[in-house]
């Protein structure tokens, strides 16, 4: 190799050392090179340059930014305050991200616990003319589409049942679930041990056979693998326990126990709306081609069985859209989107610190410049101090996420779907790891930007002063969007409350003080109708005449609580027309005479149920005033007939108050009731009046349950105002999260605020000192210094309502009682803001009229 | 700003890693530069320990920052062309160090020897 290029190689080779070093030996090295070229054998000399070179430029490096982080260590400890406050700052800005980050993660960006899940679906049947988007399916009709759909691998169904374990211990009632054979198969999940159900198990007098959960197995059996095989004894009867499923299997939610679904066709009924169908889509089957093909068998069936079918069709989702409903989608992204405001703000805040630290240390960097220090090794340093403080920042935010997380899963678990799998996990931690170190980097850039463009001679002559317009730009910018953030998020926090607030003061229609509510489930092999119907007599007789209780009434669902929800169409009377559209779909429930005297819903017309009501003599039913107006308008309806769409008829005794039954959000919907026990549904729930506190009641009810039937458990007890808590929980959270992240932010706007005037003021002390000397009164330095801070935070204000204004539409979906663009919060936030804006200004403003001018002046 | 030292304690550097005290040694007498050293030591170690450019300008670079040895002005290296070149030379310091390295050495030799690890001169 002719010397020349040697040469040429070896100095592009010397690019490997860091900078510095290079500008300081490469002309010493190179001679050194051409030296050894002149005096060596070419062979032994390359060989021994490059692995040279490669150790020694590594060490180089190693050694240049341990230097770098020895003196960023060094510079942050020896300005603590200023440290603490950014690395705080960016801790809550991690923090508070990555929380949510987890949640986002868990609910939204984790793939469900089945393979190829996209290719899983719900589906449902739909009556688009009486307004019912999405309905169980009948048996008849599942057992249908199997026979003639051909866009599905599998097609099947569970239902939701309840059953009471009993044998070794306390009795105790399961949330149980009925699935057809394939659905584990479908779902494609593997049982833990033991097996799934068998397709002869579906018959009407298969094998008695019971799959348990994984958690059921745990908690009650102690996980013992001997107990597939065992039989356990549920509702009374024996049952051979033949697998143990997986948490995956969540059908019916929350689902402890399984039996097979006994299909029956010879005694079902198409219209009997009662089970759950789920199905995966053959390969390459798409949503759209499979949810018309089977669009086209209900079409189909509306005219084989115009009785139950017509005006009936179907509506399917992949499974992802029904367990992650587009509302808690939504709620997210905008929890999501406002918390990643927060470490936005922080970023920029840590920016507007680190800024005027560079400003105040322009002297010392110009020293340092001047004294021969390259602009690359400042402009290093620089970036080592910001990694350092993203660094501790994001182990800071780490930790607090850590905490946090636990904390939003409490919060959480009930509430949203998924909730109870958010956990920090690697993704979340590289998520934390991500953030900080954009953020380090986007706030580092701020003071390199002004290190490049360092002016020696300005900064040496000026003392230290060296604002100029450009910067002062700079900095306002970013405290304008600091509070332009603060506001955004202020505004969207004040909407949840009040919406939140909005709910918890909704006209309920009932009293839900000091009521008790708990569920039991009569087996009904044990307890045909007429035991049922005893035992709820002599029940509700106990408590009554029980101290402490002052009403009590059983019922078939209580509002917002647990129990069955389904409605029934029922006719107007005023036309002849039968079609589907003269229909009006209400709630029913079947309630014991004292239902609505122990709930306080208050009787508009005729009587309540009596004695003479439970036998079999006539077909009396209550209804609400609601369902009495859209049927019957203004008239008097007691002792009119009243039809349901099965035909049946019924005579109004009664007509009673409007009721919000399933959600705190949803208007009263029509309201029938039968009444109880003549009619009594397998889940009856018991509702009593307290004298006192309801739960200090829970113990009498079991002990009276106890007295009737000591291997009967009840369960769901649960006081009335917590089945309202939960119903506004979500409501409740989403309003609190937002709050937290609108005071952060408004925390974090204000030091803005304040560190930018605090350093203003700095800057412009001698010009104040000279306004001071030829005579300006300290209130007038002072209105000089509120008006600068006061324009920021006034401009901030006005882009922070422009945004939330722009953005109200994302929001308008969680509201309940209140707009998005509601002018009332938009001003009373704006106003709120306005004034910790001015007290952020006070104290630099405050500091600028006690300027000593004397002092002042002496300092140029 | 960093600030050096006013006279830091010569054992505080012990152990001197071995191209430090080398080249040591190699200016011991006179000034040099880089090749110059490196060849001193080569020659010295009969050719068994060969600087690197980068170990060599690492280890005068962080010896200049120690204050052990010192630039004196370029000049040319009349020995082979008139290229200029930077010399280096010991300082006070740096000889105390020097001095301080080969004592812990020579106390370390004698331990060796007292135990019979040392070969006997032939």
């Amino acid at each position: 190799m002719p010397a020349r290029v040697s040469e040429r190689i070896y100095r592009l080779l010397l690019h490997c050392y860091p900078h510095d070093f290079r500008v300081e030996y490469q002309p010493e090295m190179i001679a050194l090179f051409r030296r050894r070229m002149r005096d060596e054998n070419t062979a032994v000399l390359w060989p021994e340059t490059a692995a040279g070179l490669v150790c020694t430029s590594l060490k180089e490096h190693l050694r240049m930014s341990f230097q770098d982080l020895k003196y960023a260590l060094r510079m942050l400890r020896r300005a603590p305050v200023f440290s603490a406050a950014a690395v705080l700052t960016l801790a809550l800005g991690v923090g508070a991200n990555t929380a949510i980050f987890s949640v986002v993660n868990a609910v939204m960006l984790q793939p469900l616990p089945f393979p190829e899940p996209a290719r899983l679906v719900r589906i449902w049947e739909t009556n688009p003319k009486r307004n019912i988007q999405s309905f169980s399916a009948s048996v008849p009709n599942f057992v249908s589409w199997k026979e003639q759909a051909r866009c599905f691998e599998e097609i099947g169904a569970f239902g939701g049942a309840s059953l009471n374990l009993t044998g070794d211990g306390e009795p105790e009632r399961l949330l149980a679930g009925a699935i057809a054979a394939n659905v584990i198969p479908l779902l494609r999940i593997k049982p833990m041990l033991g097996r799934a159900f068998l397709p002869e198990e579906e018959r009407p007098n298969g094998a008695r056979v019971t799959i348990l959960s994984e958690r059921l197995w745990r908690r009650r059996f102690a996980a013992d693998p001997a107990i597939v095989g065992r039989s356990i004894e549920l509702n009374g009867a024996l049952r051979q326990v033949v697998g143990i499923a997986p948490a995956a299997l969540q059908f019916p939610e929350n689902a402890e126990i399984w039996v097979p679904m006994r299909i029956d066709l010879a005694r079902e009924n198409r219209g009997n709306h009662v089970i759950s169908v789920i199905a995966r889509l053959r390969d390459g089957v798409t949503l759209a081609q499979a949810d018309s093909q089977l669009k086209a068998i209900a079409a189909a069936m509306e005219q084989t069985y115009p009785g139950s079918n017509v005006g009936w069709s179907v509506r399917m989702a992949p499974f992802y859209d029904w367990i992650v409903p587009e509302r808690i989608r939504t709620a997210l992204t905008v929890l999501f989107g406002a918390v990643s405001l927060v470490p936005l703000t922080a970023c920029v805040n840590v920016a507007n610190l680190l800024l005027a630290r560079a400003v105040s240390r322009s002297r010392e960097t110009a020293v340092r410049l001047a004294m021969g220090a390259s602009r690359r090794r400042i402009a290093r340093h620089l970036l080592t101090e910001s990694s350092v403080l993203a660094v501790l920042g994001g182990i800071a935010g780490a930790l607090l996420a850590y905490w946090a997380v636990a904390g939003l899963k409490q919060l959480l678990a009930d509430s949203i779907p998924r909730g109870t799998e958010i956990h920090v996990d690697a993704p979340v931690l590289a998520f934390a790891l991500g953030i900080s170190i954009v953020t380090g980097l986007l706030f580092g850039i701020a003071p390199l930007h002004q290190t490049a463009h360092a002016n020696l001679n300005h900064a040496l002559k000026e003392g230290g002063r060296t604002s100029t317009a450009t910067r002062q730009w700079m900095r306002q910018a970013l405290v304008v969007a600091e509070i332009a953030m603060a506001t955004m998020l202020a505004i969207g926090a004040s909407l949840l409350a009040q919406s939140f607030g909005r709910l918890q003061n909704a006209q309920l229609g009932f009293q839900p003080e000091r009521l008790l509510t708990a569920q039991i489930s009569l087996p009904p092999a044990k307890y045909p109708h007429a035991a049922a119907a005893t035992f709820y007599e002599r029940l509700l007789e106990q408590l009554r005449h029980a101290p402490g209780v002052s009403d009590a009434a059983i019922s078939s669902g209580v509002p917002m609580g647990a129990g069955d929800y389904t409605g029934m169409a029922a006719r107007s009377p005023r036309t002849t027309d039968s079609t589907a559209a003269e229909m009006t779909q209400a709630d029913w429930r079947m309630v014991s005479a004292d239902y609505f005297k122990t709930m306080r819903i208050p009787l508009l017309r005729g009587r309540v149920f009596g004695p003479e009501d439970q036998g079999e003599n006539g077909s009396p039913i209550m209804i609400s005033g609601l369902l009495a107006r859209r049927l019957y308008g203004d008239e008097n309806v007691v002792g009119r007939d009243f039809e349901l769409e099965i035909k049946e008829h019924f005579t109004i005794v009664g007509v009673v108050g409007d009721v919000r039954m399933n959600s705190l959000n949803q208007e009263p919907s029509p309201a029938m009731y039968f009444p109880a026990p003549r009619g009594l549904w397998p889940n009856m729930t018991v509702v009593l009046r307290a004298q006192g506190d309801p739960l200090h009641a829970e113990a009498l009810l079991r002990s009276k349950v106890r007295e009737l039937d000591a291997r009967q458990p009840i369960y769901n007890v649960r006081s009335m105002e917590n089945w309202i808590a939960r119903d506004g929980s979500e409501a409740r959270t989403n309003a609190l999260l937002l709050t937290i992240f609108a005071l952060v932010a408004l925390a974090l706007a204000a030091v803005g605020v304040y560190g930018v005037l605090s350093y203003s003021v700095t800057q412009r002390t001698s010009e104040l000192g000279i306004r001071i000397a030829l005579g300006a009164h300290a209130w007038d330095v002072m209105r000089l210094v509120l008006r600068e801070g006061m324009l920021l935070a006034l401009v901030g204000l006005a882009v922070g309502a422009l945004g939330a204004f722009a953005l109200r539409r994302t929001i308008e979906t969680i509201l309940f009682g209140v707009h998005a663009d509601d002018p009332g919060t938009f001003v009373t936030v704006m106003f709120t803001l306005a004034i910790v804006s001015l007290l952020a200004c006070t104290v630099p403003a405050w500091r600028a009229g006690r300027i000593d001018p004397l002092l002042a002046l002496r300092q140029e | 700003m960093l600030k050096k030292p006013a006279e830091p304690d010569p054992q505080s550097l012990l152990p001197l890693p071995v191209a430090v005290f080398h080249i040591l040694v190699a200016l011991a007498d006179e000034e040099r530069h880089g090749y110059a050293i490196m060849q001193d030591v080569a020659d010295r170690t009969g050719g068994q320990l060969k600087l690197s450019a980068g170990t060599l300008y690492g280890a005068i670079k962080r010896m200049l920052e120690d204050g052990l040895i010192e630039e004196t002005p370029e000049r040319p290296d009349a020995e082979y062309d008139d290229e200029r070149r930077r010399y280096y030379r010991v300082t006070s310091f740096g000889r105390k160090a020097a001095m301080a390295e080969a004592a812990r050495l020579s106390q370390l030799l004698s331990r060796a020897k007292a135990i019979g690890w040392l070969p006997k001169r032939g």
